[in-house]
């Protein structure tokens, strides 16, 4: 009932469709547009599986701390295709991910975990 | 190839191994798709970088991967100079927590408003019964070409293909909050979607002022391209808010909250600012400044026929072609270079497929001795705003809009 109540307010509420028309004042050329889509009739269920991700940092004590700490929320090449970072750039990024978004790491490994990114990604003096 | 570049074929070689031993033909498929090899440069500051191409991707052809969990992919700049409409399967994706949406049932969806005079619950079967709008409008995230920030800042490190442009169709967003009946009291409108986040944080909501969000334009799609929309770009339904940066096209949307008061959720509050100053540019290093919300885009063109670092046999008028956008208003002109800046010529535009779609250009470019060569493209939108040539610099990353320029050799 709540549905068809609100389906009818709505059908009264609705204006003409409107949308941006093209800009008439700008220059054109011979070329023609593109032909217009057919309007969507149905909506189907959809479903996907992602690919795994495998990839971890590696051998070691640095890894292992950056693989239980980081890897929980998103993919190593998040960290990897960082550019050069000061450690103040890392600190900063580290702080971020455990008072922002609450990431399972603990303040007082902040500099451990900086000192493992600032030798696993690139790093700048 | 450098250490990176090493550490990840180690990954697709490992891949590789698990897929044709012990794990067998089922996990092979998606392990061998990944690990084909293939890379792509990318011009950034400080130099070209690479980044693994992938086509494993459900729904997805081949794309350049920032990262798989959760996804960050990137279009090949390639796919712009193909059409100023960007294939559903090509379009960038962007999410921001792990738990995204991957399976849902069109049947059972509901989309709710709240906060109204009225609580509204909508299926999808119920939307496509609605009355339309359709539009094409650039999806563009707000930090594209974060790569190009000279120096360089943390983020995800796109070049310029975190952006798309598309045909939406769906209902105008007026017209469901008219349904839900807008109180005197309401301030703004916010919306959430479908992912979660995987710790105790706020859900990733953002949100318009209740003008805006009446304007007649901000629409809540259901097609794209006149397909329903892939899983990765926001299935069933996309808030599409033209001319303002994706960071607030929410995807898989399904709810609307009519707001008396400010919106204090961290994705409006904390994340997402730019410095209140012109072109959202401070000195590099700057980090205390007063800060807004990011909002409209800027007007901005690539070069797209040509790629970065090319050596072309030499010609006396070399084809250059791309894509401009005005931003929130339409391309009024476009001008290139083929001598960094010094003079300029216009280019031809191709048809006018409205104010927030991409729009091609074409010209031909006297280039007069074979050597290096800067080729540019500069956008001028229809209110006059300039594409400068200076780069602008902010700690987030956000908003690039300067001339680019296209380094490329003639023999």
């Amino acid at each position: 009932m709540r549905r068809r109540a609100s389906l009818a307010a709505l059908g009264l509420a609705l204006l003409a469709a409107c949308g941006p028309q093209p800009d008439k004042s700008a220059k054109s050329v011979g070329e023609e547009r593109e032909p217009m889509p057919a309007p969507l009739t149905a909506i189907q269920s959809s479903s996907i599986t992602l690919p795994t991700d495998e990839q971890t940092f590696g051998a070691g004590q640095d890894a292992a701390l950056l693989d239980r700490s980081c890897l929980a929320c998103h993919s190593a090449s998040m960290i990897l295709y960082q550019p050069p970072l000061t450690r103040k750039q890392w600190t900063a990024t580290v702080d971020k991910m455990r008072e922002a978004y609450r990431a399972p790491i603990e303040a007082r490994d902040t500099e451990a975990i900086v000192d493992a990114l600032m030798a696993k990604a690139p790093s700048s003096r | 190839m450098d250490r990176f570049d090493s550490l990840l074929a180690g990954t697709i070689a490992r891949r590789r191994l698990l897929a044709g031993g012990a794990l067998g033909i089922a996990a092979s498929t998606a392990a061998l798709a990944q690990g084909s090899g293939r890379f792509m440069r990318l011009a950034m500051a400080g130099g070209m970088e690479s980044r693994p191409l992938a086509s494993d991707l459900p729904g997805k052809g081949e794309m350049i991967v920032l990262r798989n969990r959760p996804p960050l992919l990137e279009t090949p700049m390639s796919v712009f100079d193909e059409s100023v409409f960007t294939p559903n399967d090509r379009f960038f994706v962007r999410w921001h927590w792990a738990d995204i949406p991957l399976s849902v049932d069109a049947e059972a969806f509901r989309l709710t408003i709240t906060g109204g005079k009225r609580p509204v619950s909508l299926s999808l079967a119920d939307l496509l019964k609605l009355p339309r709008i359709s539009y094409a409008a650039v999806n563009q995230c707000s930090g594209n070409s974060r790569g190009l920030f000279d120096p360089r800042v943390p983020g995800a490190q796109w070049g310029h293909g975190a952006m798309g442009n598309a045909r939406w169709e769906g209902v105008a967003l007026r017209a469901l909050l008219d349904a839900a009946g807008v109180g005197p009291g309401a301030k703004s409108v916010g919306f959430g979607g479908l992912d979660r986040p995987l710790t105790e944080v706020d859900p990733f909501e953002k949100s318009l002022a209740l003008d805006h969000a009446m304007d007649g334009e901000v629409m809540v799609a259901f097609a794209m391209n006149g397909e329903q929309l892939p899983l990765l770009n926001g299935f069933p339904l996309r808030l599409i808010v033209p001319g303002w940066y994706s960071t607030y096209w929410v995807k898989a949307l399904n709810h609307i909250d009519l707001m008396s008061g400010p919106d204090e959720n961290y994705w409006m509050a904390k994340a997402y600012q730019i410095p209140d100053a012109p072109g959202a540019d401070v000195p590099p290093g700057t980090s205390t400044f007063p800060k807004t919300p990011i909002s409209a885009m800027n007007p901005r063109s690539w070069i797209t026929n040509i790629e970065e670092g090319s050596r072309l046999p030499h010609r006396r008028h070399l084809p250059v072609g791309g894509i401009a956008m005005g931003g929130d208003r339409s391309v009024s002109r476009v001008e290139v270079s083929g001598d960094g800046g010094r003079t300029w010529r216009d280019a031809r535009l191709g048809p006018d497929e409205g104010r927030y779609s991409f729009r091609r250009f074409d010209a031909r470019m006297p280039l007069d001795a074979t050597g290096r060569h800067v080729l540019m493209s500069r956008c001028t939108s229809s209110d006059g705003v300039v594409q400068p040539m200076k780069a602008n610099w902010n700690p987030g990353g956000y908003m690039r809009g300067c001339v680019e320029a296209l380094r490329i050799e003639t023999a």
